[in-house]
Parts: structure tokens; C-alpha cells; sequence
């Protein structure tokens, strides 16, 4: 059974090209900055360069310039995320979520440290990310939107003791995707947003599922054997954290194993013998798990 | 023109250098260099650093997780932007120098 994500979600299978040579004064740099997060904001005391970290409170602001500023306008158009109506998408996506009981939530304007939890309604300036997340959900095995682990998806807000991109929130079964993903590249958001998911479905494996999977994921350690997409990080960084940390493995591989599909076959099969053989034995849980659904 | 200042002192037999203003690609160089020359127990301290930008980021992990560098009393905007970049996991964080010394 094979199953086709949207076309920007299988763009993470393949490098990010460089807007640089499109944008006037774009630096590679500036251009990596843009896509972590960075604003550049103008202010009574001229450019600043800075992230909305902690709701705008950072104190991490750097100064930059106008020509600078220009560029993260014009960048800001090609790959960021901007906020518009699309009341229909609105509309299907609640359809689509209520026969699951996956609570949508918004939660814009909370400092934070505000007890206030969310938004009366869902902030309606949200619908290019409505779109996007009606794009992929279905996409997704019904078996995994009806899990016990997956009951609300948050769109805003920030983390509650320290800055967040996304988080997943195991006592309330949430998917987080905070103010910082909302705003930033949305590349880094349809990443963050599989991989967040992909901590859904882990929290939901069994023990032998999950014994499986490490038994696999300790061969990979030891050939150094991850794979790495580029988003919010770089892919060295990125499989860095999976070598260092399982359970992010495990939803990093569920975002590769949605987004990249073919892409990740063809590479687990160009792999050495050991490596290859470990990463069979995790894509062959993983097509079990989804119920036997793949991705081109 | 340099954007970071790194200050390098031996502690105990440990190197300990003191990173202030932007920790870029150009400052994780430095460090990098550092500790291949220094081969012991490395600590950085980022108490004074201002902004650290995608690729300072990078460096720190590469360094850290893969090599051992210890980290010692980033500032808020540092530990900021690690948690942000969920690395903070990762990495070797010490609230001091002393601290980071005894590993």
C-alpha cells in the first residue's frame, strides 16, 4: 500500500537549496539564520537581529542592518510561514480530526507563565498551517490518529520553563508546536510537525516493538549509521541527537520514514552489510506499524 | 573582522577558554582548533556570550556529543536557543567551571 505525502513534505527528502543567489544581499549564513528562527526587527535603536525566544522576551538581539533587514523580507516571502485565513481548511481539518477526538487548540496570546491554556477558538490567521497539517494527517494511518497517545494538537504558546520550537507532552498526549514553529521556515515546521507525531507513535509501541527497534538502533550506533534531514538544524546535528538520544530516533525515523519513503529505501539499500541489514530490520517495524502503508 | 573573543587559561591541567560576544562558525572554529591542540579536558565557558548563532549551535554539538567538550555557564540566550534547538539533550552543561573540570 503506497501512500503519498504532499509535495513540500517530500521536499525534505532532498537537500535545501539556497534562496542566496535569488534574494539581494542574502548571505548562506544570514540565509541559515533566517531558517533557525531569526527575525530581524526594526526598533527605535535600528536592525536588530534576534528569535522570539520566551515570547519575545529574548535578550538574545544582535545588531544588523537594513540591507539585511530587506532580506529577510524577501526571504521571509519564499520560505517562511505567514499568517492568512483559510476558513475551509479550518473547517475540513476540524472535520477530520473529530472522529479521532484530537482536540485542535490555539494558544497565541499566553505569556509564558499564563495560566491561560488557549485560545477561545482557534486563531483563524493559522490557515496556511491548517492546510498544511489537513495535507499530511491523512496521509497518516487511521490506527495512529486513534491512538490513546495523540488526543491534542496545539498550534502557539511557548514551552513552560524554557524556549521550544515543538514538544511533545506525554501526560496530556499533545503535540506542541509552539509560537517559534509557527513563525519560522515552514520547512522547519512540516519537519518539526512529523517529527512531534513521530513521538505520538513511539509512546504508543510495546515493549517488543520497542526492544526491536533498540536492538537495531544499538548495530546503528555502533556503524554511526543515521540518516539526516535538513530542517531547524543541520543533518550532521540532527543525527547527532538520534545517535545520543533513542527516543528521538524513533521520531526522527517516523518523520524519514513519511516525508523521505522511497528515498529512505534506496539509501538503506546502498548501505554497507551491518548497517543495511540494522536498518531493514527497522523499516520492516515501521511498515508494521503502519499497518503496512509505505511512501513513495 | 572578528565578532567573538576567546580567552584561553590552564586550570588544573584543563583548558579553559571564555568565549564572549557571537559564537558563530568562526568562534566553533577556534574552539575546534583549541582543543586539537590542548587534547585534554576542554571547557568552554559561555557566560559572556551574546548571541550564538545555527552554526555555533552546530559546533557546540559536534563538539560536545562528539567530542567531549564541557560547557560551562552559558548564558540565558545560549541555553535559550539550545533548548530551542532541542540539543541541550546532548550536550555537557555545567552550571560552573569547577563544575565542568570534575566532569
Amino acid at each position: 500500500m503506497l501512500r503519498k505525502m504532499p509535495e513540500e513534505v517530500r521536499e525534505l527528502r532532498n537537500d535545501w537549496p539556497s534562496q542566496a543567489d535569488r534574494v539581494e544581499n542574502l548571505t548562506q549564513e544570514l540565509e541559515q539564520e533566517f531558517r533557525f528562527g531569526q527575525q530581524i526587527t526594526k526598533t527605535e535603536r535600528g536592525y536588530l537581529m534576534g528569535g522570539t525566544l520566551q515570547g519575545g522576551s529574548s535578550s538574545m538581539w544582535y545588531p544588523a542592518t537594513r540591507e539585511q533587514y530587506h532580506a529577510y523580507k524577501r526571504w521571509r516571502n519564499l520560505e517562511g510561514l505567514y499568517e492568512a485565513r483559510d476558513d475551509e481548511a479550518y473547517c475540513q481539518l476540524q472535520r477530520f480530526l473529530e472522529p479521532y477526538d484530537i482536540d485542535l487548540v490555539t494558544r497565541r496570546q499566553a505569556a509564558p507563565r499564563s495560566r491561560r491554556r488557549r485560545d477561545p477558538f482557534p486563531h483563524p490567521g493559522y490557515g496556511p498551517l491548517y492546510a498544511h497539517m489537513l495535507a499530511i494527517l491523512p496521509q497518516l494511518p487511521p490506527a495512529h490518529l486513534e491512538s490513546p497517545t495523540l488526543k491534542r494538537i496545539q498550534l502557539g504558546g511557548w514551552g513552560p520553563d524554557a524556549a521550544k520550537a515543538s514538544a511533545y507532552k506525554k501526560e496530556e498526549s499533545a503535540v506542541l508546536m509552539y509560537d517559534f514553529a509557527c513563525k519560522g521556515a515552514r520547512r522547519t515546521f512540516l519537519g518539526l510537525f512529523l517529527h512531534e507525531l513521530g513521538h505520538a507513535f513511539e509512546t504508543a509501541l510495546s515493549e517488543s516493538q520497542r526492544d526491536n527497534f533498540h536492538e537495531a538502533y544499538q548495530v546503528l550506533i555502533e556503524e554511526d549509521a543515521f540518516f539526516g534531514v535538513e530542517f531547524l538544524l543541520d543533518p550532521d546535528t540532527r543525527k547527532l541527537y538520534q545517535k545520543f538520544v533513542f527516543v528521538e530516533f524513533l521520531a526522527e525515523t517516523y518523520m524519514i520514514y513519511a516525508s523521505c519513503g522511497a528515498g529512505l529505501r534506496e539509501r538503506i539499500e546502498d548501505l554497507p552489510e551491518t548497517p543495511r541489514a540494522a536498518w531493514r530490520q527497522v523499516y520492516a517495524g515501521f511498515r508494521e506499524s503502519f499497518g503496512g502503508m509505505e511512501y513513495e | 573582522m572578528a565578532t567573538y573573543e576567546l580567552i584561553e587559561e590552564e586550570s588544573e591541567g584543563a583548558l579553559i577558554l571564555r568565549a564572549s560576544g557571537k559564537f558563530d562558525r568562526e568562534a566553533g572554529e577556534a574552539v575546534a582548533t583549541q582543543m586539537g591542540t590542548h587534547g585534554g579536558t576542554c571547557v568552554l565557558n559561555m557566560a559572556h556570550v551574546e548571541y550564538i548563532s545555527s552554526t555555533g549551535v552546530a559546533f557546540l554539538a559536534k563538539l560536545s556529543a562528539g567530542k567531549g567538550l564541557r560547557i560551562a555557564a552559558p548564558a540565558e540566550c545560549v541555553r535559550n536557543t539550545l533548548s530551542l534547538a532541542g540539543v541541550e539533550r546532548i550536550l555537557k552543561i555545567f552550571a560552573s567551571d569547577e563544575a565542568a573540570k570534575l566532569g
